[in-house]
């Protein structure tokens, strides 16, 4: 009763205020659709698409697949830098003879559920299809979690045009080197999976094998699974922020590095039945 | 270890200034303020012109004990507080304490919760705030506003996935900025108080409404880096209800 008592005293108190309160609770009731309200930068307070790599990818292949040749670009570590981003996805719509876009991870500097929320809405700017691998950046706080909802699943891979392209998260040192990254299983399954379907492989990952990110010790069983894949052409990859091409193992794949959009430069790879060309633009 | 640091110090800060407040808060005032001693849990006489003064004459060991009630009763939480967002959680809600000589220092101990939403699990916050209300205007009919009040806050989020600085496994300053798990959030906002006139107090002696607009260090980091952030990408609004207790 005493309970009770204190409940109507302090309701009769607040009387003045009701208003104000119920518009609280409204408000409280709205933030999980509203930008305004910041519940914590790792709250993945997030609506809209996801999924974002399997939608996609359906995409690339009903429109590219019956191709005999392939325009695709190739960007990376986009995370903080938004004017360029933004002048990046320009200036690849601005071009009428990409066909899809594959981002090589780093979409975020710190993992936030904002900043994944502005990388969505700026790469929805792009005309033509994309997938997004998961970068080390990408992983910080709920980070890891945000890119699975928003994106898919770390490890990846999809046929066009007789090609597969397989990407990998080779971000090892995120896990402290206790997870199965890379996946070899992943890896093995991969070589034979849907094997009538394609001739050719392209390996695309963030970290390459020997970086700071990638469990060295098994560089060199990286590249010997890497090498079992039919038709190996090369493998793509981002995090050094530099435009490279090194053949990383003597025996092994040409490595070509995709810049950050800090430097302001892409590569685009035209795939023909006969080989590839790999072409830097600058933008 | 900066960011520990930096927490140790803040507290400490904190309740520096409550003593600071107790001290200070000795003037005579308003029947309807907002002030503490007429709540004071002691209550004898120790200047005023009353009818005892002539009969209490207090003893050294008195006078210290009543010094010693004095600061520790400044320890008691004065307010309660419940906040929305502002990068605490969905929602917050804790306890507060006022200092300096017209309350316009608050010390906010808050807990938070953030909904699951897309992620695994739900999870928890703790919060240690200090707030600077400069000005408190009285509008009358026991109205009173404040014009601005800022100050800055530490917010901590539990869990496995946030580490307070980096773990081992990084090469030195690997990632440059300091800690996923803790946050430094900075803001200014503008409240309004009514306080509860003597005949109908119980419990409550004024209820105040506030909002605050405010960042944190995450996206002023963001903001420098570009500035094609937009105004609600950087800045949060967040609302909230004080009950003044004491």
């Amino acid at each position: 009763m005493h309970v009770f008592q204190i409940i109507n005293y302090m309701m009769r108190q607040i009387k003045p205020l009701r208003a104000y309160i119920f518009a609280v609770l409204i408000a409280c009731l709205l933030t999980s659709c509203r930008n305004v309200f910041d519940v914590h930068p790792y709250d993945m307070n997030l609506h809209g698409e996801h999924d974002i790599n399997a939608t996609q990818i359906a995409r690339i292949r009903q429109l590219f697949d019956k191709r005999d040749t392939l325009r695709v670009a190739f960007i990376s570590d986009t995370h903080g830098w938004y004017t360029q981003t933004k002048a990046e996805i320009a200036d690849i719509n601005s071009r009428n003879d990409i066909d899809f876009v594959i981002h090589c991870g780093d979409v975020t500097d710190t993992g936030t559920t904002n900043e994944f929320r502005m990388f969505r809405d700026i790469l929805s700017d792009l005309d033509v299809p994309h997938v997004v691998l998961l970068g080390n950046h990408d992983f910080l706080g709920m980070g890891e979690q945000t890119y699975e909802w928003m994106f898919g699943p770390r490890n990846f891979s999809f046929i066009v045009g007789r090609v597969k392209f397989v990407c990998l998260d080779t971000n090892a040192m995120e896990y402290d080197h206790v997870a199965p990254v890379p996946n070899f299983d992943y890896m093995e399954q991969q070589m034979t999976a849907d094997s009538a379907d394609f001739d050719r492989t392209i390996i695309v990952m963030h970290a390459a094998p020997y970086s700071d990110e990638f469990n060295d010790n098994v560089a060199r069983a990286f590249n010997y699974y890497t090498l079992l894949f039919p038709g190996l052409m090369c493998c793509v990859y981002g995090h050094d922020h530099a435009d490279t091409s090194v053949r990383i193992f003597d025996d092994g794949p040409m490595y070509y590095g995709i810049d950050s959009a800090q430097h302001r430069n892409y590569k685009i790879f035209t795939i023909t039945p006969d080989g590839y060309e790999v072409e830097r633009i600058d933008y | 270890m900066k960011w520990r640091g930096l927490t140790i110090s803040l507290a400490l800060l904190c309740v520096l200034l409550q003593f600071l407040g107790s001290v200070r808060a000795q003037e005579t005032l308003p029947i309807d303020s907002l002030i503490n001693r007429e709540d004071s849990i002691y209550f004898m006489p120790e200047d005023d012109e009353g009818v005892y003064q002539s009969d209490i004459r207090l003893t050294t060991y008195e006078k210290r004990v009543r010094r010693y009630r004095k600061r520790w009763e400044s320890l008691i939480p004065t307010q309660f507080v419940i906040q929305n967002a502002g990068n605490m959680g969905l929602l917050s809600f804790g306890l507060g304490w006022s200092s300096g000589k017209r309350n316009q220092w608050e010390t906010h101990l808050l807990f938070g919760f953030i909904p699951k939403y897309k992620s695994d699990r739900a999870k928890s916050t703790m919060t240690l705030k200090e707030n600077y209300i400069p000005w408190s205007i009285y509008l009358g009919k026991g109205v009173q506003l404040e014009p601005l009040r800022t100050g800055l806050y530490i917010n901590s989020v539990f869990g496995t996935e946030f580490w307070q600085k980096e773990p081992s496994r990084y090469p030195n300053d690997y990632y440059e900025f300091l800690s996923t798990r803790f946050r430094l959030n900075i803001f200014a906002g503008q409240g309004i108080t009514k306080i509860v006139p003597h005949r109908q107090r119980y419990f409550v002696k004024s209820v105040t409404a506030f909002y605050e607009l405010g960042t944190c260090d995450l996206y002023i980091r963001a903001r420098y880096f570009d500035n094609n952030v937009t105004f609600w990408d950087l800045m949060g609004l967040s609302l909230g209800i004080k009950l003044q207790l004491l």
